[in-house]
């Protein structure tokens, strides 16, 4: 599996004043995607999942990651919260840079762990419209570049930039033959982003609706993500978001998978 | 009244003229938005619950329809065509009308090991190798998944389900999918079969554009040879060729406006039509040809004033009692049924109003051709009639016993009666789509079936054991039943998940119990560490069947359990796949499963359980024909008495009117049960047709006869008289209105085609009866209140 550091790294950014010298989608990219390195990180996500009939499916989940900054090897820790039918179902992934992930799963009514060996991309985060690849920094360098143009769209003044995957590997891990992103271009962030298949379709929309700043910094703390062919919408919401706040080694292994909160 | 409407025409014929042209031209033009609706089961109102339950699903449910793609080919576990089966599944894929496409080659594999699970796509790219070839099939026969359409029982051939979003619009999808199929059948070895719901109405619809453009062009030219016949001058061919394209555009625009489609059913609306309106054309024309040959020196408008003062009631009367028949196919209750009859209906009332304005505007304002004065013809064919007649009175002691027992043969013709509904046998034998679906049905799972939905009081109420477990026992029992090709229920997805949380042991292939035992393990702080230590603890089912769903929401493909249950788990559907379209078949399916839901499900208060899909809407159409066939006869037979009762002012007199349409329905149903033709949605109206069109011949029958009897004849010198002034009017109208009619047998529908040659029969039996049956009658029993 590509190396994807899975804490949420597309959705936040630097504040920062540019000068713009030269606006090359690359370079604008760049920025948009420099940010600290965050060692930990713990939130409450909300997740809502909505088809097209207005039904919906909620689930809240103790998120927990960490990461190692020598290696930027990635620990990760969920747990369910509601419904309570789910509580206490939890997942740990534990990235290895020689080997395949780590990953456990939970059921407290079985009491068991079990270990999960999944090929693949991984797939959908949390079944929701999210793939772990939309959640997780997209590699500046996997991608081409272009700057389509600029946008007013929300009443944001934005760069249009479309990014097409620079190898085939690319495009079979991500499932995606291009990207077209909206840039903000005071504050840099990424508030709008549409994804197409590899039949070339417009397959997904996202549009970040709120930005919160944490330490300095802004994360986007509330997302929409709709997928236009199934008609199938997942929001995804942060709240008590914590970063590199201590968290001890101990804590992602399969034993505190397993231990009552 | 009447007469005063004739004048009114006379004085302004020109005006009648513009004004029917106009609205012709509206009506053309509201008429180019009409639909076509080729799905038998739209028809259904929604009063039927299984038809409102149907259209409930599709609203909770993404997906109700599916296509079904067969390859088949001689050892397919080659690399060709694995690659080939790959290839197509990611082509089917990406579609925005597709919901899902459930292939061989696209299924997840969730598989118990001993630390834990496995989940993986069955493949990452089409196989080239042995060894991974043997995988792919080791994986797909051990998957647990109903495999039943994936791989055909003798592995004879690949399966593949396109299932269709309930917004897409399946007809467009299927018109690109077909050329695409048939591009890709040709670039494989393999053979594309492709079959389905979905592809079976696209045929249908072709099959109806084809129809309706056979019959109108048929139609006009059938009926501009028999005006030439008859009239041999251009006003006698185009005055009554314009009444009937003027009503069939009228009536096309009417059913537009009103934002009705054409259907199965309303395709022979047209040339219903069409051999209805001529004959009131022909009757006034050929009496305005009579009258001009009866006077010497004919002035148009007053020849015309003559033939509509005699013709005016005779065509309203008619009419009125044909458009009666075809109100009472609106008892059927199936929509499309009911808008034949009530467009027909329509149809017939603009006929007589284009007839009666139209006809004598252009009569009363062309001059007479000299060659038509003084002429009368037909005498020849009149005494053959008259000849009939007094054969009629010789043998009338025979005649008796000729009736009852022509009424016992048909009561044994009848007795043979089946009544069957099937979209696929309504296609010749050698088209495709029969083809297509006989190879699937015999290696397949099927493509019809019965969905049973089920609905919770609350949201999660689908995840209780026991109605689990139900489910899986319905499974069980339906299995064992004759053609029932697959089960696919909730029931499934957490029998396979348990299963492989418990290392893939067969014996955990089950439903938790409401209180399981589990052995789980605890962490205990010993000497320092942590160690895990084992124990045994009471779980409730409900809580492991949630824990098991969150799992199989992760791991699997979401769209695998769309389509069984809803997202707050409140409605649920088992899917029950069957390979065959047989009525006797659906209906012992349908019984036992009725039997079963009612016996468990629908037991406890909190959930409600019932049968619909395809199948059983098919079950339903099919009652319909039974119950709608008893209606829609007796509806039509009481408003033709009560007009005829009317018209006579005598209740008698007007039911002797309908004796000549008993004897034609009887020796209808006979002929259907001799012949083997079933009673089907199109069959069905053949009996309020010929009630509606075939009493016509009665009423001029009688008329003539109590005219005669009122003269001073007796009943026995009135028959020949009788037969010579109306018989051959009887004569042509039926001969004509027949050739019309039988047009339809050029259908490419085996149901339609049958339901014209039966219509055809019914109108000569009509014809028959009102000139045998009717005399017969009147010979023998000499009543009383015709005299008066």
């Amino acid at each position: 599996m590509r190396r994807t550091s899975i804490c949420i790294g597309i959705l936040f950014f630097i504040l920062t004043d540019y000068a713009w010298m030269q606006n090359t989608g690359y370079d604008i990219m760049e920025r948009a995607l420099k940010r600290s390195s965050i060692k930990t990180m713990q939130a409450d996500l909300k997740l809502v999942l909505e088809t097209r009939t207005g039904d919906t499916r909620e689930r809240e989940i103790a998120f927990f990651s960490k990461t190692d900054p020598s290696t930027d090897l990635t620990k990760m820790l969920m747990k369910f919260v509601y419904p309570k039918d789910v509580r206490g179902t939890g997942f740990l992934t534990i990235e290895h840079a020689d080997r395949a992930d780590d990953r456990f799963l939970y059921l407290p009514a079985l009491r068991q762990i079990k270990k999960i060996a999944s090929s693949g991309s991984g797939g959908n985060f949390m079944s929701s419209d999210f793939t772990y690849y939309d959640i997780g920094t997209p590699e500046l360098e996997d991608w081409t570049y272009r700057l389509l143009g600029e946008e007013t769209r929300n009443r944001r003044l934005s760069f249009m930039i479309e990014a097409l995957p620079k190898s085939q590997q690319v495009l079979d891990e991500t499932g995606y033959s291009k990207i077209i992103r909206w840039v903000d271009q005071t504050d840099l962030s990424m508030f709008h982003s549409e994804y197409y298949d590899k039949s070339g379709e417009l397959k997904k929309k996202l549009d970040v609706e709120k930005f919160t700043l944490i330490n300095g910094v802004p994360f986007a703390t509330d997302m929409v993500m709709q997928d236009v062919i199934i008609e199938h919408t997942s929001r995804m919401t942060f709240e008590d978001l914590e970063i590199d706040i201590p968290i001890s080694d101990d804590f992602f292994t399969p034993r505190y998978l397993q231990r009552e909160q | 009244m009447m007469q005063r409407f004739n004048e009114f025409v006379l004085r302004f014929p020109k005006s009648f003229i513009l004004a029917i042209a106009i609205i012709t031209l509206g009506m053309g033009y509201a008429s180019r938005s009409i639909r076509m609706e080729p799905d038998v089961t739209q028809a259904l109102p929604q009063k039927i619950p299984a038809k409102r339950l149907y259209d409930k699903m599709g609203e909770i449910f993404p997906s109700k329809e599916f296509v079904f793609v067969g390859l088949s080919g001689t050892n397919l576990f080659l690399p060709a065509h694995l690659q080939t089966v790959w290839d197509l599944t990611n082509k089917l894929e990406h579609d925005s009308a597709v919901y899902s496409v459930i292939s061989p080659t696209n299924i997840s594999v969730i598989q118990g090991t001993s630390e834990g699970m496995e989940v993986h796509d069955i493949l990452a790219s089409a196989p080239n190798t042995d060894d991974q070839i043997a995988k792919f099939k080791h994986d797909l026969l051990n998957s647990d998944l109903a495999l039943g359409n994936l791989l055909a029982k003798d592995e004879s051939a690949f399966g593949i389900m396109i299932f269709l979003k309930n917004t897409a619009d399946v007809k467009e999808y299927i018109k690109d999918l077909i050329p695409a199929m048939d591009q890709f059948d040709q670039k494989t070895d393999l053979d594309l079969l492709l079959t389905g719901k979905p592809i079976l109405n696209y045929y249908v619809s072709l099959g109806m554009q084809r129809d309706m453009a056979v019959f109108f062009m048929s139609g006009i030219g059938i009926i501009f040879i028999l005006l030439a016949f008859i009239f041999r001058n251009l006003r006698g061919i185009f005055l009554p060729l314009s009444v009937v394209i003027f009503a069939v555009i009228w009536t096309m625009g009417a059913m537009a406006i009103l934002g009705r489609p054409m259907s199965h059913a309303t395709e022979i609306m047209p040339i219903l039509i069409m051999a209805i309106a001529v004959a009131d054309s022909i009757h006034i024309i050929s009496h305005f040809y009579h009258h001009v040959s009866l006077t010497p020196d004919p002035v148009a408008r007053t020849i015309t004033r003559a033939t509509m003062t005699e013709m005016l009631s005779p065509v309203v009367m008619t009419s009125l009692t044909t458009m009666a028949g075809f109100l009472a196919l609106g008892t059927v209750g199936a929509e499309s049924i009911s808008e034949l009859g009530y467009f027909t209906a329509f149809g017939v009332f603009s006929a007589l109003i284009i007839s009666i304005t139209w006809i004598p505007a252009f009569l009363a304002i062309l001059k007479i051709p000299k060659r038509y004065r003084g002429k009368e013809s037909r005498r020849h064919a009149a005494d053959w009639v008259e000849k009939w007649g007094f054969f009629l009175v010789r043998r009338q002691k025979w005649l008796m016993p000729f009736i009852v027992l022509m009424t016992l043969f048909s009561i044994w013709g009848i007795s043979r009666l089946q009544h069957s509904f099937s979209s696929v046998e309504n296609f010749p034998v050698d088209h495709p789509v029969r083809f297509a679906n006989e190879i699937v049905n015999e290696h397949f799972a099927g493509t019809t079936s019965f969905d049973i939905m089920i609905e919770g009081r609350e949201p999660g109420d689908m995840k209780d054991p026991v109605l689990l477990s139900q489910l899986d026992e319905l499974k069980q029992l339906a299995l064992k039943i004759d053609h029932v090709g697959s089960v696919q229920s909730l029931a499934d997805f957490i029998k396979r998940i348990n299963k492989v949380l418990h290392a893939d042991d067969p014996a955990f292939y089950t439903i938790p119990p409401i209180e399981a035992r589990v052995t789980g393990s605890e962490w205990v702080e010993k000497n320092g560490g942590w160690v895990e230590v084992s124990k045994e603890y009471t779980v409730s089912g409900e809580e492991l069947v949630a824990q098991y769903l969150q799992l199989f929401e992760m791991s699997g493909k979401p769209q695998d359990m769309s389509n069984l249950v809803d997202y707050p788990y409140r409605h649920a559907k088992v899917s029950i796949m069957i390979n065959s379209d047989k009525q006797s078949t659906l209906r012992a399916i349908d019984q036992e499963l009725t039997t079963y839901i009612n016996e468990n499900m629908n037991r406890n208060e909190n959930i409600s359980a019932a049968i619909t899909g395809m199948a059983k809407l098919f079950l339903v159409v099919d009652d319909l024909i039974v119950k709608g066939q008893i209606w829609s006869i007796l509806t039509s037979l009481l408003l033709v008495w009560v007009i005829t009762w009317a018209m006579f002012r005598s209740p008698t007199v007007g039911l002797f009117n309908t004796i000549p349409l008993f004897f034609a329905l009887f020796l209808n149903f006979a002929f259907m049960g001799f012949a083997g033709i079933n009673l089907n949605l199109e069959t069905l109206t053949i009996s309020s047709i010929a009630i509606g069109v075939g009493v016509d011949y009665a009423i001029h029958f009688v008329h003539r006869y109590r005219i005669k009897l009122r003269e001073g004849l007796d009943f026995d010198a009135a028959v020949p008289a009788t037969m010579r002034e109306a018989g051959l009017a009887i004569f042509f109208n039926s001969i004509t209105v027949a050739a019309g009619f039988s047009i339809i047998a050029m259908s490419q529908f085996v149901a339609i085609m049958e339901m014209g040659v039966l219509i055809t029969l019914t109108m000569l039996t009509a014809a028959f009866g009102a000139l045998t049956i009717l005399p017969g009658v009147f010979l023998t029993f000499k009543p009383k209140s015709l005299a008066r």
